[in-house]
């Protein structure tokens, strides 16, 4: 096992791996802009190295200074945590060359799912069924006329280097295809520096769901369910829930052994999450996630287990600690992302915490970095905490996480605390008639 | 051993601190102040990580010191032969390089950024050093 790894992220996901860290005795290295230097995890690390000026650029995705400061505390391992530099193949690439584990899949993998067009490519020969769409990037409107009727309006547009929900475009009909061309290239461009587009099917009313799995690198792999993320805003997740109240087990058998089987087929290490739209009993594959997931407590609650040991453990000693067959579901699990954000806008609310209180008691875990005076910088994104609850049922974990709430104290910023109140008390949440466009609908209505 | 203590207990006092932890290879030394009872908040509301900069900084009036523009190894001198690009007392000129911070295998030279006597060197030669550290003091 490894003797030493280095944390290559920031805020709550970084406090989340070293205390898996700290669990299996493993020093831990804490990197960090000097925006950072009084965080949560920095404070609790057993080292820590300031690598460089506030903006992201100039330190968590500074992959010199990041190497270097690999190399100065003498580390065994870099776990990339989740965004920055988790799903860049060539910082993977270097990691290893550089001598140490890339706590993560190998660069190729990393690169085959990080194109779009190639995932589903991939995805296609390894029997995962997708949204119907063109098969290659759509160089012209022509081309890209022809294939929107063959599909069938209304369809979406997408950038091939995209992802997350960012770099999209809905066409409704053929009049809008044009103009609606010609500014997803652009913005592709400016985004993601590949002006190169694909076309999809537009999916009108599916749930996002996903399924968690974890591969030795050896050819072996399995899945630990899924999880329905379908509450979300401008494509960012909200609200996440363990299992979801949509799919049976026969079907989380199926699409489980489906995601399971695809990544044992291409070798894959260490964990993943293979995303799908659900719609009418249909699983369409939109992408596939390298990495750690924001929403993987979720999974750890009905399951019992740790998914960032596991990780480290799988890519450690190329094997699984866990077995299909031990996969058993217990009990349902809630999490709310909780933001610092203007209730009002959405924008997000950096500023000093004057008052922290996490909620407690019977499943209730409360992931963050947060603590009275901490000051919540401006240069990253406003996740704050997850609040993840769970509980024996549906009803029961939504009665938890709304009494859970109540006790959270944040103050001196803004939270998105009272969203969450709202969503969990709605006919729509309360009795799961919601679809990946559900929430801002019924924002609009208010 | 027994400086050490002495040493740490020293630190518990002046900071107020309740309680310090020495791990050096495989050993511990755990330094605690007497519990009458009457303990100490769990919750600190300022940084218990030490800032870069050291409490004896003689610099931290304003723009004397030059600060580390990147994480990586101090070279006081151009190569282990030579003599250090800097001595204590001497007078540079703004510009002058100083000392090399290397990172990557790639040397990067540091120059002083304004004109003046060199006050202080605050770090030693192959000494590992944050962005942000204070490398030297020139008035």
């Amino acid at each position: 096992m490894y003797k030493k790894i280095l944390i290559a992220n920031r805020g709550e996901i970084a406090l989340r791996i070293l205390r898996t860290c700290r669990e299996l005795g493993i020093h831990s290295v804490a990197v960090h802009s000097d925006a950072d230097a009084s965080s949560m995890h920095v404070r609790l690390a057993d080292e820590s190295v300031c690598i460089g000026a506030a903006h992201s650029r100039d330190s968590y995705l500074n992959i010199p200074a990041l190497l270097t400061a690999a190399e100065l505390t003498g580390v065994d391992a870099i776990h990339p945590g989740i965004g920055f530099l988790a799903e860049r193949a060539d910082f993977a690439q270097l990691v290893e060359e550089h001598g140490y584990h890339f706590i993560g899949p190998e660069a190729e993998h990393i690169t085959v799912m990080g194109d779009k067009v190639l995932a589903k490519q991939k995805a296609t020969a390894l029997g995962i069924p997708v949204v119907p769409g063109s098969e290659d990037v759509v160089h012209d409107i022509d081309t890209g006329a022809r294939l929107a009727e063959h599909i069938g309006y209304p369809i979406i547009l997408k950038a091939s280097a995209g992802g997350g929900g960012r770099g999209m475009k809905i066409v409704s009909n053929r009049e809008e295809l044009e103009a609606a061309f010609i500014l997803c290239q652009s913005e592709a461009l400016a985004a993601f520096g590949d002006q190169r587009i694909y076309i999809e099917k537009f999916l009108q009313h599916p749930r996002h769901i996903e399924v968690q799995i974890i591969g030795d690198g050896a050819g072996g792999a399995i899945h630990l369910g899924e999880r329905d993320c379908s509450v979300q805003r401008r494509h960012q997740k909200v609200i996440e829930e363990a299992c979801s109240p949509l799919i049976t087990a026969e079907l989380r058998e199926r699409i489980g052994n489906v995601a399971a089987n695809a990544a044992a087929k291409l070798g894959y290490r260490g964990l993943g999450t293979i995303e799908f739209l659900y719609e009418d009993g249909q699983f369409y594959f939109i992408e596939m996630n390298t990495r750690l997931q924001i929403e993987h407590p979720v999974t750890e609650a009905v399951l019992g287990i740790d998914l960032v040991q596991m990780q480290i453990e799988a890519v450690a000693n190329g094997r699984l600690t866990l077995a299909q067959e031990d996969v058993r579901f217990s009990g349902h699990a809630i999490e709310c992302r909780i933001n610092a954000e203007d209730p009002k806008n959405f924008m997000p609310s950096p500023g000093t915490v004057s008052a922290f209180h996490a909620p407690g008691g019977l499943g209730v875990r409360f992931d963050s970095h947060l603590y009275t005076g901490y000051q919540v910088p401006p240069y990253y994104d406003s996740l704050v905490g997850k609040l993840i609850v769970h509980a024996s049922d549906r009803d029961q974990c939504i009665t938890r996480t709304l009494r859970a709430l109540d006790e959270m104290i944040v103050e001196g910023i803004h939270t998105n605390a009272e969203l969450h109140r709202r969503i969990l008390t709605s006919e729509a949440f309360l009795h799961h008639h919601y679809d990946i466009n559900w929430l801002e609908r019924w924002l609009e209505e208010a | 051993m027994k400086q050490q203590i002495n040493e740490l207990a020293q630190i518990l006092d002046d900071n107020n601190l309740h309680e310090i932890r020495l791990e050096q290879d495989d050993e511990k030394l755990v330094v605690r102040r007497n519990s009458d009872g009457n303990h100490a908040p769990a919750i600190i509301t300022m940084p218990a990580h030490e800032a870069p900069s050291p409490p004896d900084e003689t610099a931290s009036s304003g723009n004397d010191a030059v600060c580390a523009p990147m994480v990586g190894t101090v070279y006081l001198a151009p190569n282990p032969t030579s003599d250090p690009f800097v001595k204590q007392g001497q007078r540079v000129e703004a510009g002058d390089t100083v000392m090399i911070i290397e990172a990557m295998k790639v040397m990067n030279s540091i120059q002083a950024h304004q004109s003046g006597i060199v006050q202080k060197i605050l770090v030693g030669d192959a000494q590992a050093v944050e962005f942000g550290q204070p490398l030297i003091v020139i008035v």
